[in-house]
């Protein structure tokens, strides 16, 4: 089960990498925002998985809002000749630190059985949540 | 259990949709960033359109050559209908003008300098700049060459004549107004041993290339020709003076 999204990422790489398609030099920003977007994603997604609170519609939302926020930065920043790549970067990189971290202590809970910690340990205060069913 | 289930499902597809777009983009951005060094070689989109639109210049401006010259042409056999003997005098002086003022191929002894951009540039994203051939790369060594006597020089066969520029115009070099593109060429006639000795000094100009790890090559050659200048550009303002000349 947990093998299905590995299998996902090497179909997705050996397609594009057979097919040897490439962007043009001047688009390779949008590729790497677009890459840790979807790194980001998957992360956030697994976590929310593992805390048995995921939405698809948060997901996929979220996975196509943040691309697109991340390209309008970098076109921005082309524009207005700052560096707007980099809080891209930081912002989607220390997401993705903060999401990897509760992935392992949900990991060592399941795999090592270590005593369940409280939920509020894993999820700050202004997380999103699904409405609680009625 | 059942609800644990369920939760398991419903992740797993959406984040193996996203997963599939991982890869993709891992793949794009791996083979992107392998194929650089091949887009950044100097024929980029931008440097090929200001090719086009010199040289299509340049066929106009030869079309206009091709006239003027076809009526100089005329002229020239009239005369030579009326006087033979001084026509021949007359042609002689000017071929040997012509040859010194690059309008005729030449032929002798001399050096050739094979420039090109840096190998570093494939590698370098930001100051990609920096690896590349300028004017102010150029103009050295064709002054160095002049100085130590080169009768006739020619870059990428443009010929260097009197009214030549060597200047960077956006991302390429033009001399006589052409865009060239590395490798440079640089050819001299003169004597080889003094025009190699010249450029080759210690610290001179083909070292200081060297210590910015151009690619920098000296090929000594007993004999090559060089091409003339393509069009020579009209004279519009300056006027000759009448008159008896310096003697």
């Amino acid at each position: 089960m947990i093998l299905l999204p590995l299998l996902a990422l090497a179909v997705g790489f050996l397609v594009v990498y057979v097919a040897k398609l490439s962007v043009p030099l001047a688009l390779g920003d949008y590729v790497s925002v677009a890459l840790l977007a979807a790194l980001d994603s998957v992360l956030g997604g697994l976590r929310a998985g593992l805390a048995d609170r995921f939405d698809s519609w948060i997901f996929v939302t979220g996975f196509f809002c943040n691309a697109m926020l991340a390209a309008l930065f970098v076109y921005a920043g082309d524009r207005l000749g700052v560096n707007l790549y980099l809080p891209v970067v930081v912002a989607l990189g220390v997401r993705m630190f903060y999401n990897l971290g509760i992935i392992r202590r949900y990991g060592m809970v399941r795999l090592a059985g270590r005593k369940v910690l409280p939920e509020e340990a894993y999820e700050p205060a202004d997380s999103f949540r699904r409405p609680p069913p009625p | 259990m059942g609800s644990q289930e369920a939760g398991k499902r419903q992740w797993l597809w959406p984040v193996s949709a996203v997963c599939v777009a991982l890869g993709a983009l891992l793949a794009l951005q791996f083979s992107s960033a392998k194929s650089v060094p091949e887009v950044g070689r100097g024929r980029r989109a931008d440097v090929l359109a200001q090719m086009l639109a010199a040289s299509q210049e340049k066929i106009r401006e030869q079309e206009r050559e091709i006239v003027r010259l076809r009526s100089e042409e005329a002229r020239f056999s009239e005369a030579a209908a009326k006087g033979r003997q001084f026509t021949w005098l007359l042609n002689d002086e000017l071929e040997r003008l012509r040859a010194a003022s690059g309008l005729k191929p030449v032929k002798g002894p001399g050096v050739i300098i094979h420039l090109d951009d840096s190998k570093l540039r494939e590698e370098a994203t930001e100051d990609a700049e920096l690896f590349l051939i300028h004017d102010y790369d150029l103009l050295p060594v064709v002054n160095e060459l002049r100085a130590a006597g080169a009768e006739a020089i020619s870059i990428n066969d443009q010929r260097v004549v009197e009214r030549t520029a060597i200047r960077c115009v956006g991302p390429v070099v033009h001399v006589n107004n052409v865009p060239l593109s590395p490798p440079y060429i640089i050819k001299a006639i003169g004597d080889p041993k003094t025009l190699a000795g010249a450029v080759n000094i210690k610290d001179g100009v083909l070292d200081r290339l060297r210590s910015l790890r151009f690619p920098v090559r000296l090929e000594v050659v007993q004999t090559m020709e060089i091409k003339p200048v393509s069009v020579a550009p009209p004279m519009k303002y300056a006027k000759p003076v009448k008159g008896p000349g310096p003697q």
